[in-house]
């Protein structure tokens, strides 16, 4: 293990919590994009982010990995502040941005030759294998690739190295179905063999209910959720409750997560089935729906 | 029958033989342990099959491999499955003959009951839907 | 309420008004510096006594950059429009085209009329040329100009070949001079338009009223323009020793790795400026060359503090490379601090040799060459400070566009062709010595952040 590889500085090398963040609240001028933000995500981990547009996920991804400066709180990659990143831990986080530009005036060989000297662990022959599944010409110049070309190169780029912590943000919007379900393959492949961690955010709820193993959802600047999607998808249920029941409910149940009134007085009722009352299951006219991801993620976030 | 392939002596399920839908409100071990179970207790996979890996799964599926674990995990403590060692996963000896038919029936009384839920709620008349039930079930799987 | 598509809603004449001022943005105060200047200036008693018409030429300035901007906007939007087939657009563009009129021209000369300049065909026509030069430049591709230099030099030169041209020329009356001009223009403008390429392609081939009317502009597409180091930027084998080629690497056109060719290519243009300056062996021309020598040598130098800028303008282009890459030099403020030095001392030196040569040649003055080292030095040294501030924030980013307009006057100022005041060369020294300070400062300030790389 050479200098590269060792961390530098006084942080301890903490491979078994990969990303941490504590109270993050950022300002942009007067508008609070993060308020108060708590994350942890632990080895192993597949966390998916979502949120609608604007709620402040590239910004999070940003403070998280060291691109943004907090005004308050503080975030860690494995173990030391993420912005004063030493190489060890570079070396091992890969980051995918939205809408990838950089190196555009390179041709994609000069970029992997140029890669393959700063990343002590770049796999050249994966690199090639996933270059030649995902049909880019090597020999191509960065800056004529079509936008979902460019977002696979950058996935390559991210995967080659074979990180321990990889960050997507929206890795799969510009990709047709055949190639987000093969974009899903390779980021569970990498979870395999290198027991990496995942974070990644994203609008396409199907992709993360494949893969994620937990889910985060980002609203109005805090984190709302932040479960394990099989728990999530077996507690939370929506509950229809007939109008004249609606008045006579306290205000503030255990466990509700939120609660609305449609336009024929029913009140939806989302809440943690593991606290639900038993008197609220004998109303008469009760309706009790599990829900899927997307579901939930438009009832909370609208 | 697509579901097996012979390799040596021991049965492979092949692991597109699930059917997973991501979006639904299930959770996806739920229905592979689910699909499972039905397809343990109706004697599909009889003792010793082998199960695909977790690997396999998750690959052919673009899934987590650790919700397929979990699955297979919970089926071997319900004692459905046991772990062969250097093979992996395989239908436990004990359930070579399926189940009974009471345990069976317990297996499809969920559905049964989201049935009688939706009829109700349509108001349809029982003996309509019962003929109809016969008619399908007495219909030669395809 | 039946909606009839051709009912256009009453027109509102303040639409075309606001139009016209929200597509020109900031260049609206410089029109109305120009109003000013028409109306204070021959108050001021400088304007109708001299035969120079100072009001005028600096009105018609600005009315040029207003043109440029706003006419450049205008343009680019209707193109759009017509794109897009929305309706009424000959209508909504006569009227911009009229507002357009009575803002840079007919207020002028109203302005200047109400002072007592009573030369008021000469006024319009000067300031019609003005907006219609300053729209033929945004309609222009941009390899066109330099095609034109060089043709407005052979045609200079051709006319001194024959006989008396010139004189017969610059013996017309102005008036048909300036009407010719206007004439010119427009069908230079009108030409441009019919022969511009549809699906824009490359820089070179695309109007700015084209890039504007697409965003691409904003996009800065100038991996070609300015990649001095051009395409395939050598990588190297030797990375992991030389950390701060692999941090110029990782920051893009305006640095990477420097080999001999790619220096070579990036001297070029100014050999060729130098060869053609010296093969004009004109006074006039010499006297402007010696005028602008110290601009060329700062402008060389630019493409690193460019590419810095764009980083920090749009991240998206790749400032959280060398945030995230690993390899790279261990104190990032200390390094981009020197690479930046380094690129803009690699470009300028030689440029200002050959250009000191080329101003002995010309016969420019003893000292000549001392004040342009001296001057450049500090222009360089402001340049390289300014950058380094501009990473953060508006008031870095203040102090650059400051910079950028004290610099070019005062350079262009100190090579004015007269005898040195003998306080020039101190005073550069002084700035100098100022401009090393700041530099200094500077990097203390950037070494004090996380790092030089931050988004917010």
């Amino acid at each position: 293990m050479n200098a590269l590889t060792q961390p530098t500085g006084a942080h301890a090398l903490d491979l078994s919590m990969p990303l941490q963040a504590r109270a993050l609240q950022l300002r942009y001028g007067k508008h609070e994009v993060l308020r108060d933000v708590s994350l942890q995500l632990p080895r192993g981990q597949v966390l998916g982010l979502i949120g609608r547009n604007g709620a402040g996920k590239s910004t999070l991804i940003g403070c998280l990995l060291g691109l943004l400066q907090p005004q308050s709180g503080q975030a860690m990659v494995m173990g030391a502040p993420a912005l004063d990143m030493d190489d060890a831990r570079k070396m091992r986080v890969a980051y995918v941005p939205q809408q990838p530009q950089s190196f555009a005036w390179m041709k994609i060989e000069q970029l992997f030759a140029y890669l393959g000297q700063l990343y002590p662990s770049w796999d050249r022959s994966y690199a090639d294998t996933l270059l030649k599944r995902w049909e880019l010409d090597p020999g191509r110049s960065i800056a004529k690739l079509s936008p979902g070309q460019a977002q696979r190169l950058a996935l390559i780029r991210a995967l080659a190295p074979r990180p321990a912590l990889l960050v997507l943000d929206e890795p799969a919007s510009a990709l047709d179905p055949i190639a987000r379900r093969e974009l899903m393959r390779d980021i569970i492949e990498q979870a395999i063999d290198n027991e990496a961690t995942v974070l990644f955010s994203s609008h396409i709820i199907s992709d993360l209910e494949r893969v994620a193993s937990h889910v985060a959802l980002l609203h109005r600047g805090g984190i709302m959720l932040n479960q394990p999607l099989d728990e999530l998808k077996e507690r939370i249920v929506r509950l229809l409750l007939p109008a004249v029941v609606a008045e006579s409910l306290p205000p503030c149940l255990p466990g509700e997560l939120l609660r609305r009134q449609l336009n024929d007085g029913t009140l939806s009722l989302l809440i943690d089935k593991q606290n639900l009352p038993g008197e609220l299951l004998l109303i008469d006219g009760l309706r009790v729906d599990h829900m899927g991801l997307e579901d939930l993620f438009i009832e909370i976030a609208e | 029958m697509t579901n097996f392939k012979c390799i040596d002596v021991l049965i492979h399920m092949d692991a597109k033989a699930l059917h997973i839908a991501p979006q639904a409100a299930e959770p996806i071990y739920r229905q592979i342990a689910e699909q499972l179970r039905r397809m343990i207790s109706a004697g599909q996979l009889p003792a010793g099959t082998l199960l695909p890996s977790v690997r396999e799964v998750a690959s052919a599926h673009a899934i987590n491999p650790m919700t397929v674990s979990r699955a297979y995990s919970q089926l071997e403590t319900e004692g459905l499955l046991e772990r062969l060692r250097g093979k992996g996963m395989a239908v436990a000896s004990r359930h070579s003959g399926g189940d009974s038919l009471d345990q069976r029936l317990l297996q499809a009384d969920p559905l049964l009951q989201e049935l009688a839920r939706h009829c109700m709620q349509l108001e349809l008349p029982t003996d309509r839907v019962l003929s109809r039930l016969r008619q399908l079930l007495e219909k030669e799987p395809t | 309420m039946n909606a009839t598509l051709q009912t256009a809603p009453a027109a509102r004449p303040w639409t075309t008004l606001r139009t016209v001022l929200a597509s020109a943005s900031w260049t609206n105060l410089l029109l109305g510096l120009g109003w000013l200047l028409a109306l204070a200036l021959p108050l001021l008693g400088s304007g109708l006594t001299k035969a120079f018409p100072l009001h005028l030429a600096l009105c018609a300035c600005t009315v040029l950059f207003w043109a440029m901007l706003g006419g450049g906007r205008l343009i680019g939007t209707t193109l759009l429009a017509s794109r897009l087939r929305l309706p009424n657009i000959a209508q909504q563009a006569s009227r911009q085209v009229a507002v357009a009129l009575l803002l840079g021209v007919m207020v002028p000369t109203g302005l200047m009329a109400a002072v007592g300049d009573t030369h008021v065909a000469l006024n319009l026509l000067v300031l019609l040329n003005a907006l219609l030069l300053g729209l033929a430049w945004v309609s222009m591709p941009p390899w066109i100009v330099w095609v034109l230099l060089p043709l407005g030099y052979a045609l200079d030169w051709l006319l001194d070949r024959t006989d008396n041209a010139w004189g017969t020329i610059s013996n017309a009356p102005l008036l048909s001079l300036t009407a010719t001009a206007t004439l010119l223009l427009l069908a230079v403008a009108v030409f441009c338009w019919g022969m511009r390429k549809q699906p824009a392609s490359t820089q070179w081939t695309t109007s700015i009223a084209q890039l504007l009317s697409q965003d691409r502009l904003s996009r800065n597409d100038d991996t070609s323009a300015q990649a001095l180091f051009g395409e395939g930027t050598p990588v190297g084998h030797e990375l992991r020793r030389h950390t701060d080629q692999a941090l110029s690497i990782a920051l893009g056109p305006g640095f990477g790795r420097p080999t001999a060719r790619s220096w070579l290519r990036g001297q070029l243009p100014i050999l060729g400026v130098a060869i053609l300056w010296l093969l004009m062996n004109k006074q006039d021309v010499a006297s402007t060359a010696l005028l602008f020598i110290p601009l060329l040598v700062v402008v060389v130098a630019f493409p690193p503090m460019m590419r810095l800028h764009t980083l920090v303008r749009r991240p998206a282009q790749g400032l959280h490379e060398p945030a995230l890459l690993p390899g790279l030099p261990r104190r990032p403020a200390k390094a981009l601090a020197n690479q930046l030095g380094r690129q803009m001392l690699l470009r300028a030196a030689p440029a200002v040799l050959v250009l000191a040569a080329t101003a002995a040649l010309l016969g420019a003055g003893s000292n000549y060459a001392l004040v342009l080292l001296w001057s450049c030095t500090s222009a360089l040294l402001w340049l390289h400070a300014t950058s380094l501030f501009a990473l953060q924030g508006r008031l870095g980013r203040a102090l650059q566009i400051a910079l950028m307009v004290v610099l070019p006057v005062a350079l262009v100022a100190t090579a004015l062709p007269r005898p040195a005041p003998d306080w020039l060369l101190s005073a550069w020294s002084i700035a100098m010595l100022g401009g090393a300070l700041a530099s200094a400062l500077a990097l203390r300030w950037l070494g004090r952040r996380p790092h030089p790389w931050l988004q917010n």
